[in-house]
This record gives structure tokens, sequence and C-alpha cells, in this order.
């Protein structure tokens, strides 16, 4: 078989797989999208227009944990429960978010990294993975970062960390990707071994 | 074109071709359609790219991206029949087969095999959806395409292993 048949029969297997999801549900979902992309411009138009003079690596000092830490390129907030919510807009700063994050108690290092999403971005030469199985991995990492938070396409990406769900001498490498066209965003979660020199 | 008449002729090419990436036909149905909706809420934008079809996938695949990378495993796809293959819509016992084998190529070599398929994109197309150099995309796909024929060459005893 030359290389054409090969792929025709390959791609000739899955001619049974078909979308299910009929057009009116697919129009109803990105109304629903488009709605949300509308609220949230409201809301940065607001919020523009009070912190006009903050600039995207302005760090805004604030006297109590549970304040938000606001740029224009991110924001935390932690929460009463102590939950911690990261939201990027733009990749501005790791160094001042990986700070904000560990004065919240959370031993981080964190990355910005334009481009296409990898796979399998490498650790920091100063970090290791901690010894545990995959399952185990998954499990306490899934305990440590909730669901993805809606966040308006294009407009950046929301996560909730739970401090509380971390080991003593666990920490995390958080890596935020974006895509060159600014509407594709992804993020990366490694556990690590909390040491001075890969967490603070 | 209108959204209607895109949504008409590109669902099933680009469903097929995110089932062949994340191999799972449930999660597929979801990020395309994830995407899809994403592509209407934009389609002033979308419908002006030079392929949207590839933006409807790279769209589909990063939304999937973000939540398997951050627990670092591989698609895992068992022996025999794909996931959702028994649902009674996913053809004859030969093209399951075959589309079993298919899901069974590593990661990278089905997400090129699944762009050339279903959307037809060339070498340079490929590389630029998956961020990847154009001499990998043509090495993948050439260990995919002989991976297959060797499969297919291995002859119909493939249904034994359903």
């Amino acid at each position: 078989m030359n290389d054409n048949e090969v792929l025709t029969a390959a791609r000739d297997s899955f001619s049974e797989v078909c979308m299910r999801t009929s057009l009116e549900q697919t129009v109803r979902r990105g109304r629903a999208l488009r709605a949300r992309r509308r609220r949230y411009r409201a809301a940065a138009l607001a919020g523009a227009a009070a912190l006009a003079a903050v600039t995207a690596v302005t760090v805004v000092k604030l006297s109590t944990p549970a304040s938000p830490v606001t740029l224009d390129a991110w924001t935390v907030t932690v929460g009463p429960d102590h939950t911690v919510t990261v939201t990027v807009r733009q990749l501005s700063d790791a160094a001042g978010l990986q700070q904000t994050l560990r004065a919240d108690g959370i031993p981080a290092q964190v990355a910005f990294q334009p481009g296409t999403p990898s796979d399998s971005p490498p650790l920091p030469a100063e970090c290791r993975n901690v010894a545990m199985s995959d399952e185990a991995n998954a499990e306490l990492q899934g305990k440590i970062l909730g669901p993805p938070a809606a966040t308006p396409f294009g407009q950046g990406i929301a996560l909730t960390l739970y401090p509380r769900a971390i080991p003593h001498g666990i920490g995390i490498y958080l890596a935020i990707q974006s895509g060159s066209n600014s509407h594709d965003w992804g993020w990366g979660l490694d556990l690590v071994q909390a040491t001075q020199a890969c967490t603070g | 074109m209108d959204f209607a008449d895109f949504y008409a002729s590109a669902r099933d090419d680009c469903l097929r071709a995110v089932f062949t990436s994340v191999g799972d036909r449930q999660e597929a149905e979801e990020l395309v359609a994830e995407a899809f909706a994403r592509a209407w809420a934009r389609w002033a934008t979308v419908s002006r790219h030079p392929a949207p079809r590839a933006w409807v996938v790279r769209t589909a695949l990063n939304a999937r991206v973000s939540w398997w990378r951050r627990r670092r495993r591989e698609v895992f796809v068992p022996d025999g029949l794909p996931d959702g293959a028994s649902d009674g819509g996913l053809g004859s016992v030969a093209d399951r087969t075959l589309m079993a084998i298919v899901l069974r190529l590593p990661e990278r070599q089905r997400q090129v095999v699944a762009l050339r398929l279903f959307l037809d994109l060339d070498t340079a197309q490929t590389a630029d959806v998956l961020g990847i150099a154009a001499g990998t995309v043509t090495a993948h796909l050439a260990r995919a395409i002989a991976a297959l024929r060797q499969e297919l060459s291995n002859g119909m005893g493939l249904e034994e292993k359903i």
C-alpha cells in the first residue's frame, strides 16, 4: 500500500464518527459566551477608570492577606476560606505573581511562557519533582488546583488554588502559557519539592 | 460563508480530528462543541481566518491541553475498541479496528495524522497549528504511516485484537 492508500484507509475508518451537538445548541452556547464577554468588558471598563494609574507591573501593597493584589496583568485574591484565585490577563511580571503567592503561603515558582502551549515544558533546573505515583500526584493536584473558572474567551485564565491542600515539603511549579494570537491559554501545574531554591 | 454552513460542512471532520488527537469520543465532542461555540461568538474574526477548521481544532485541543497538561498524563487507549465504540456509532469491525490502531499511535503522531487526514493541512500548516517544526511534522507523519502500514500488512488478523 502506498502512503495515500494507508491514509485513506485510516480516514475512512472514522467515517461513522459524527457530531451529535446540533447547530442550535452550539449557537446557544456561543450566545452565552458572548454575553459573558460583554459583562467582562463592562466590568473591565469600570475597573480601568478606577485604576487608571495602575500600570502593568505596579504592585499594589495591601495590608491584609484577604485583600486582592491587582495589576493589569494579573490579580490574586484570597477568599475567606483561604482559597487563592489567580487571574492572569497578560504574561507580565511572573516574579511579582510568584512573590505574591509565596506571601499568601503558597510555596510556588511561577513562569510565564508565551507561544504555543507545550505538552511537557521542562521544570526549572532548580526544581525537582516529588516522588509519588502518577495516580497520587494527579489526586493531590486535583485537591490543590480547582476546576478552571469560566473566563471570557481570549481574556485570560483564572485558576483557584487551595493552599491548605499542599502538604508540608511540597510546592508547586505553575506555568502559564498564552498562544501568539492571545486567545489560547493554558497552564501546567507540577508538584515539586519545596526548597529555598525552587519555591522560596 | 455563514456560520451555519461552516458548521454543517466542518463539524464532523473537526470532531474526527480532535477525537484522533485525544482518544476519547465524549471528550472530543465536548471540546469541539466548545470550540464551535467560541467560533460562533467570534465569527466575524474566525470567518476571515485562513483556515477556520484548523482554528476550531486548535482551540479545542488547547482547551484540552489546559486540563491534561497539569496532570501530566498521556491519553491511554487500551487494546481493542476505543472509548465510545460501544455506542454503535463507530462503524464496522474493520473500521473500529483500524481506528483503534490509529488511536494507539503516540500522541504527536496522532495529532499530525489528524490534521492531515481530516483537515487536509499541508506540512507547513500542520507545523503552524501544532507549534512544531515542519521537519518534525514530516518525521511524525512518516513514522505514523509506517506504523499503520505495518499493522495493515499484518493483515486482518486484526479482528482478533478486538
